[in-house]
């Protein structure tokens, strides 16, 4: 009867907690869009921002833009960098005191504040060598911080999938190149795509990397690498930190958690599309 | 045709493989057989150098042909010593793709070569009854013994002269254990065997020669009968006995 008793209780707490993280989530998304319904419309998402102080009237197009420029170059970058040192790691590494130190900083890098990525970026990229606040040097500083994102997912994508089929092709006279090229990557494709995308959105929320490196409050869409840029995240900041408008400092939020979860969806969708004509393919 | 002189393996400081002097002739089936631990595996994957890659070390000479494997490039080594692991692996392709992976690394063929090569190798693993139908359905719904006879064919594609097997039956049934004995057999025709078999039973059906071993080291290398009839040493009489 007791231990009954113990495995409802903790039956119970369990599915408290569930219903309690699921609870936060949506409260989130609910009240934001409450506080910030009065300005979330078709021209707040399409409409260039205006009014004086600028953001408190109009739209957020050139931000909602901006982020997403931000975030594909990042995730292009950030994504490169930290599948390479994850397909490093786990397949070409041997076990000594460089592979330690590769995984020791990656490990380290994931610990470092976003804002000291800002920092550093703006110090060498701008101070040093000159560049201008751009939407390039934002990238690189976004990049620098999805890097161990995406090399930690990545490493855990490339070792549960891919250790067994490179022993068993390296035993076969096959070089790793040939191995990583016709069998590991396109197996581990749709998982590496969904990992590089979250990345991306990861990078697409932070503020801390671009305040000093690119962004700014207000500019059209960037035509080159080298213009400054809008972004959601940024201009809900200056909202609120400067108590222009917290109405349209809600809307942007709204629109920034809802694009970000489309990337969730619009990721998991390919990788069960892909997942599943990986499976149909030979079946 | 393989001639092994000092060999000393293991990771960082353990030493699992200890002055180990051995002969293994050409053209045979020669199992490796001792307790768990003993340092069976360990010996089969230096014999192409894989344990390397693992992290360990190997010292010593190993001469197969007599070239000394240790100044060989890897994937040389590794086309020439074939090595298939005891969990029976298919690659997430089709049946044909599992070979064709190989066959296109190694050769230039053309499509009906290939093909012809694909078919030839199912054959000499005799699989080919059983996949004929379905070369172009997917590898992993093959079952555990068609699965290692598949993994046995794609060794073959990279036409090795030494083939090792590291406990290919442990996880199969009778039947199959039985396909992939009578297939080793056939093989040895062609092929220099070296199988680790924690089954005695299993050495005694198919090996020409029996490698014991204990402790990292080699307690004896005898022909199958000697050392089914009479064995140097008495962990391996205990064990003969428990057969």
């Amino acid at each position: 009867m007791k231990r009954k008793l113990k495995h409802m209780l903790a039956g119970l707490v369990f599915c408290l907690l569930g219903i309690f993280t699921a609870g936060v989530t949506l409260f989130l998304f609910l009240y934001v869009f409450y506080k910030g319904r009065d300005v979330i419309s078709l021209s707040f998402l399409l409409d260039e921002p205006a009014g004086v102080p600028v953001g408190t009237d109009g739209g957020i197009f050139p931000a909602l833009a901006g982020s997403v420029y931000l975030g594909g170059l990042s995730a292009l970058m950030g994504g490169l960098m930290g599948i390479g040192s994850a397909v490093y790691l786990s397949f070409y590494s041997p076990n000594g005191r460089f592979r330690s130190m590769v995984r020791v900083s990656i490990q380290g890098l994931s610990g470092i504040p976003s804002i000291l990525y800002g920092l550093v970026a703006y110090t060498f990229l701008i101070y040093q060598l000159g560049m201008p606040r751009s939407l390039l040097c934002a990238s690189v500083a976004v990049a620098a911080m999805i890097v161990p994102f995406t090399a930690i997912r990545a490493k855990k994508i490339l070792d549960e999938k891919g250790r067994e089929y490179m022993s068993n092709s390296i035993s076969l006279g096959l070089s790793r190149e040939y191995a990583l090229g016709r069998l590991i990557l396109p197996v581990c494709l749709a998982e590496l795509i969904e990992t590089t995308a979250l990345g991306m959105a990861y990078g697409m929320g932070a503020v801390a990397p671009i305040l000093y490196t690119g962004a700014v409050m207000q500019s059209k869409i960037p035509e080159k690498l080298t213009d400054p840029f809008m972004s959601l995240p940024y201009h809900l900041y200056m909202l609120v930190n400067n108590g222009f408008s917290l109405e349209y400092a809600y809307g942007t939020a709204f629109v920034l958690m809802a694009f970000l979860l489309c990337i969730h969806l619009i990721c998991k969708v390919i990788s069960y599309f892909m997942d599943k004509k990986n499976c149909n393919r030979y079946s | 045709m393989i001639d092994i002189q000092g060999l000393k393996a293991g990771f960082g400081k353990k030493e699992i493989l200890h002055n180990i002097q051995l002969h293994i002739p050409a053209d045979q089936i020669t199992a490796i057989v001792g307790q768990s631990g003993c340092g069976k595996t360990t010996f089969l994957k230096t014999l192409n150098r894989i344990l390397e890659d693992e992290g360990g070390y190997i010292q010593g000479q190993i001469l197969i042909k007599d070239k000394n494997i240790m100044g060989m490039p890897k994937e040389q080594l590794c086309k020439m010593v074939g090595l298939v692991f005891q969990q029976p692996i298919a690659f997430p392709f089709s049946v044909r793709r599992n070979l064709s992976y190989v066959l296109k690394y190694h050769n230039r063929l053309t499509k009906e070569q290939l093909e012809t090569r694909i078919v030839e190798t199912l054959k000499k693993a005799r699989l080919y009854d059983e996949v004929k139908e379905h070369m172009n359905q997917s590898a992993l719904k093959l079952s555990g013994g068609q699965k290692q006879r598949l993994a046995i064919a794609r060794s073959l594609c990279a036409e090795p002269e030494v083939l090792l097997l590291d406990e290919p039956c442990s996880a199969l049934d009778m039947k199959n254990t039985i396909a992939i004995e009578e297939l080793l057999l056939e093989l040895k025709k062609q092929y220099t065997i070296m199988v680790v078999t924690h089954n005695l039973a299993q050495a005694q059906r198919i090996a020409d020669s029996v490698i014991f071993m204990d402790q990292g080291k080699v307690l004896e290398m005898t022909p199958k009968e000697i050392f089914f009839r009479e064995p140097k040493t008495q962990l391996a009489k205990e064990q003969i006995a428990y057969m």
